[in-house]
């Protein structure tokens, strides 16, 4: 089968069926000529549906079946995005796959809409929300809860950032050093760039992929790194990493002060299985593990932890960049259903803090509904806390995603910390 | 100007026919300010007479910086169409794809009762479909689209 069928095949179930676009490749992806060209022609679709989608409604009197959409989606995207494929190619291409997936009806169809699209650029809206909505690719009722959060601007700016190219990773200081690393980059002649959280950009590579192997270092973003931080991690301290999978944020709360203990939490089995696996590479063997439900609240926890992470489960909005079919399954609604998740999850977490602790509540999401809203309830109904500290970090080209990051302390606790 | 409160799905007053405009009064100039307010306050970008209990035959649109006042609105043209998700201030913790045309013709009288016409189209044609619909006591999810 040809890699554009595989496309299409992979798209199909995603669109029709709400396949993970991650799974989804996984299985098919052995049998593609060129895994790449399959790979960024399907991630490129999804990430550009809401643009793709406004196409169609602008070309069509009337809404093809949903297998010609998909069609015409990757077609478009070919033409528009990816300058290796000649446009006689595509449209050929895009021909054929109608034949082969039994709509031999539409192919003059797809074929005139095509040739139509290269010819023809279609307009704008001109209106500066929907407009930005096409140019982003992002949900119309999203961008404009942006405007309304942010102002224009500044939604503008962090939709249209582009995303950094280069990998961030971070020295396990269990087995290295930051000057260690940075001296075999340098001996391998490996390009790198220390970023403020003390991480380092670099190229995905072989060499880099090996050091990861061998858990000299790890990926993980800078944000990750920021949460962890904003605990103020102190020597001895006991820590709980209450929604820990993969775990990256607890195993690194260990090594940021020394005799630190931490407990990494997880609600589903397979998702503890992450955090031993990363535990495993990484040599973190100190760090206790458990299958853990955040939402009920659990006495032997009571007052025990000097710090505890909520990096509760959000939209995952600040990272959509990352996820490109992350407006295809996640929709207002939820946003709403996993605000109630949020809040359950803070009020046993502050339970947990022991007199003197604090609380991070952190989530990759730019909604306020999931961040300050959270947190402000929280205080405003639990008067002997108080929030020291909130940060609300956008998307930019430095490579920050979009999350937010908030530590609560009671307020009687103030003076001692 | 005042807040009016949002009816919520299951009031009956919601699923009824309004009835036209036909006095064109400071009256009508204040409901339709409040409810202007009303919509703003609630991050909408649509809000029709049923939805503040006043089964008459009136909407406000915005998006943005265009703004709508459609009074005993027709729609007298629609082509083309457009799938998209749309919720509604009425409804809580719903929201769904609905096909809708891409671009309309809609006949409307202004507060003061002057005729007039404007074709719209992309996302705010699908806002007046909407607002126009409730004065029918139709609801968005009634017309829920399923590829």
């Amino acid at each position: 089968m040809s890699d554009i069928k595989i496309s299409y095949e992979i798209l199909s179930n995603i669109y029709k069926n709400k396949a993970y676009s991650s799974i989804e490749l996984g299985k098919k992806l052995e049998y593609a000529n060129s895994s790449k060209l399959v790979t960024k022609l399907v991630y490129g679709v999804l990430e550009r549906d809401v643009e793709l989608e406004y196409y169609i409604t602008h070309m069509t009197k009337k809404r093809p079946q949903a297998s010609v959409v998909i069609i015409l989606k990757m077609g478009m995207y070919c033409i528009k995005y990816m300058d290796s494929m000649p446009i006689y190619a595509v449209v050929n291409n895009m021909v054929d796959l109608t034949e082969f997936i039994g709509k031999r009806q539409v192919k003059g169809f797809v074929n005139s809409f095509l040739k139509t699209f290269c010819t023809q650029k279609a307009e704008l809206p001109t209106l500066r929300a929907p407009r930005l909505s096409v140019e982003s690719s992002t949900p119309l009722w999203l961008v404009i809860k942006y405007i309304k959060q942010y102002g224009y601007d500044t939604a503008e700016q962090f939709l249209m950032a582009q995303s950094k190219k280069k990998e961030h990773i971070r020295v396990n200081t269990r087995l290295s050093s930051l000057d260690e690393i940075t001296q075999k980059l340098d001996d391998m002649k490996i390009e790198y760039e220390v970023s403020p959280v003390g991480g380092l950009w670099v190229d995905n590579t072989k060499e880099i992929h090996k050091l990861f192997e061998q858990g000299l270092i790890t990926i993980q973003s800078m944000t990750s790194m920021l949460c962890v931080q904003a605990m103020q991690i102190e020597n001895g301290d006991k820590v709980l990493d209450m929604c820990s999978a993969p775990g990256g944020k607890g195993i690194y709360a260990q090594e940021v002060a020394s005799n630190v203990e931490v407990v990494a939490c997880d609600i589903h089995p397979h998702r503890v299985e992450l955090i031993q696996s990363y535990a495993r590479r990484m040599k973190a063997d100190q760090i206790a593990i458990m299958e853990h439900d955040a939402m009920t609240f659990d006495p032997k926890f009571e007052g025990v932890f000097d710090k505890v992470l909520c990096d509760v489960p959000c939209s995952g909005f600040g990272v959509a960049k990352k996820k490109p079919d992350i407006y295809l399954n996640t929709t207002l609604s939820d946003v709403e259903s996993l605000a109630n998740v949020q809040y359950e999850i803070l009020s046993n977490a502050v339970r947990y803090v022991a007199e003197g602790g604090c609380l991070v509540y952190s989530t990759c999401t730019l909604l306020r509904e999931e961040n300050y809203n959270i947190v402000g309830k929280f205080v405003k109904e639990h008067s002997e806390w108080k929030i020291e500290y909130h940060q609300q970090y956008l998307p930019n080209e430095e490579g920050y995603d979009g999350f937010f990051v908030a530590r609560l302390r009671r307020k009687k606790d103030e003076n001692i910390a | 100007m005042a807040l009016r409160d949002i009816v919520q799905d299951t009031q009956p007053s919601l699923r009824k026919i309004s009835r036209s405009v036909t006095t064109f009064d400071e009256k009508l100039g204040k409901l339709l300010d409040d409810m202007k307010e009303t919509m703003e306050v609630a991050d909408g970008v649509g809000l029709a007479g049923p939805q503040v209990g006043i089964n008459r035959r009136l909407a406000v649109v915005e998006v943005e910086e265009f703004y709508l006042e459609l009074i005993n609105p027709v729609i007298v043209e629609a082509s083309g169409e457009q799938i998209g998700a749309e919720g509604c201030l009425s409804v809580k913790n719903r929201y769904c794809n609905v096909k809708r045309p891409s671009k309309i013709t809609v006949q409307f009288q202004d507060r003061f009762g002057n005729h007039k016409s404007i074709t719209v189209q992309d996302f705010i044609a699908r806002a007046c479909c909407h607002e126009i619909d409730h004065l029918d006591g139709i609801l968005f999810y009634d017309k829920e689209y399923k590829d």
